[in-house]
């Protein structure tokens, strides 16, 4: 699994979920998070996070968001050097096939569908842990 | 392929709301959510605490989704999702509020949107006044439900046209 000092990056529009994603994370001993209200807002905190040598390890990000969407941030990430292996979660209530397919052709590591319980998003991110990085989660 | 005239108070539509309450909430509180004497009305009023509404302008309708609630019956909700009651309605309750009307709204969209209808992305507006939210001469289907915990008027799904628009064809 991440290691304990993994650092977040916790992206959605409203706080409760940003709150609750946390309180997840916290539950599963993680303690070091950003977060941030929209897609630009978070990539301007992925930039500065990679320049001050500190970048995050993993964003867990909702799709339906102003500004830029949760998939318009996995595009820019996914096609900037710097970013293309982050391990990118998107959380959405609206679990629709043409968006599974459309996050899927965009690289998405794993999708949360909400609600979710604690126990799902802990499946999920262990998914995504095994993914990145098949090799320590064996 | 059959023309079948569709309103946004079809089977299908009022159906795939009515489950993503049901998933919700009962989701939160590991019990049966149950749909008591729905209503339809015209230029009548509703008592909720609070609502979040979303509207859409559909290819079917012009309407709009409201989820109401009753204050104590919230604070439950609340209290269930972080941990911890704030004992009156504040901002965060009220971003709680607009983040569970996105996910009623979502999940059904979702069962929609896979049946072939068109639901745009929308972002919810919230009211401590959700009579404002009911337009004069609108039609208005309130959907009230109830679970085992708190009292009678706990919660509530409004479903309200503004304007059909024409019949959708659907194969």
């Amino acid at each position: 699994m991440f290691d304990p000092n993994s650092r977040f990056l916790v992206v959605d529009d409203f706080k409760t979920m940003r709150s609750i994603v946390k309180k997840v994370l916290q539950t599963m001993g993680y303690t070091n998070f950003e977060e941030a209200e929209d897609g630009v807002a978070a990539f301007a905190l992925i930039e500065k996070a990679h320049a001050e040598n500190r970048p995050f390890t993993c964003i867990v990000s909702d799709w339906n968001m102003p500004n830029m969407t949760g998939l318009q941030l996995l595009v820019k990430v996914r096609s900037d050097e710097r970013f293309k292996p982050l391990p990118f979660i998107l959380v959405t209530a609206e679990n629709e096939q043409g968006q599974v397919l459309e996050a899927a052709k965009a690289g998405v590591s794993n999708y949360i569908v909400k609600p979710f319980t604690p126990a799902d998003f802990q499946a999920k991110l262990k998914l995504v842990y095994a993914r990145h990085f098949p090799n320590k989660a064996a | 392929m059959t023309d079948k005239k569709r309103s946004f108070f079809d089977e299908d539509v009022g159906k795939s709301f009515i489950e993503a309450v049901q998933q919700t909430f009962g989701g939160y509180f590991s019990e049966p959510v149950n749909l008591v004497a729905p209503r339809l009305f015209e230029n009548s009023e509703v008592v909720y605490d609070i609502g979040g509404l979303m509207k859409f302008d559909s290819h079917e309708v012009e309407g709009s989704m409201i989820v109401a609630f009753e204050k104590d019956f919230l604070l439950k909700v609340y209290e269930h999702m972080l941990g911890e009651n704030p004992g009156a309605i504040t901002s965060d309750v009220e971003d709680a509020v607009g983040e569970l009307t996105n996910i009623v709204y979502g999940v059904a969209k979702a069962h929609l949107v896979n049946k072939g209808y068109q639901f745009p992305m929308s972002r919810p507006q919230i009211s401590r006044d959700i009579n404002q939210f009911l337009v004069q001469n609108a039609k208005c289907l309130e959907l009230p439900f109830r679970l085992q915990i708190g009292k009678d008027k706990q919660l509530a799904l409004l479903l309200v046209v503004n304007r059909l628009k024409q019949d959708r064809v659907a194969g």
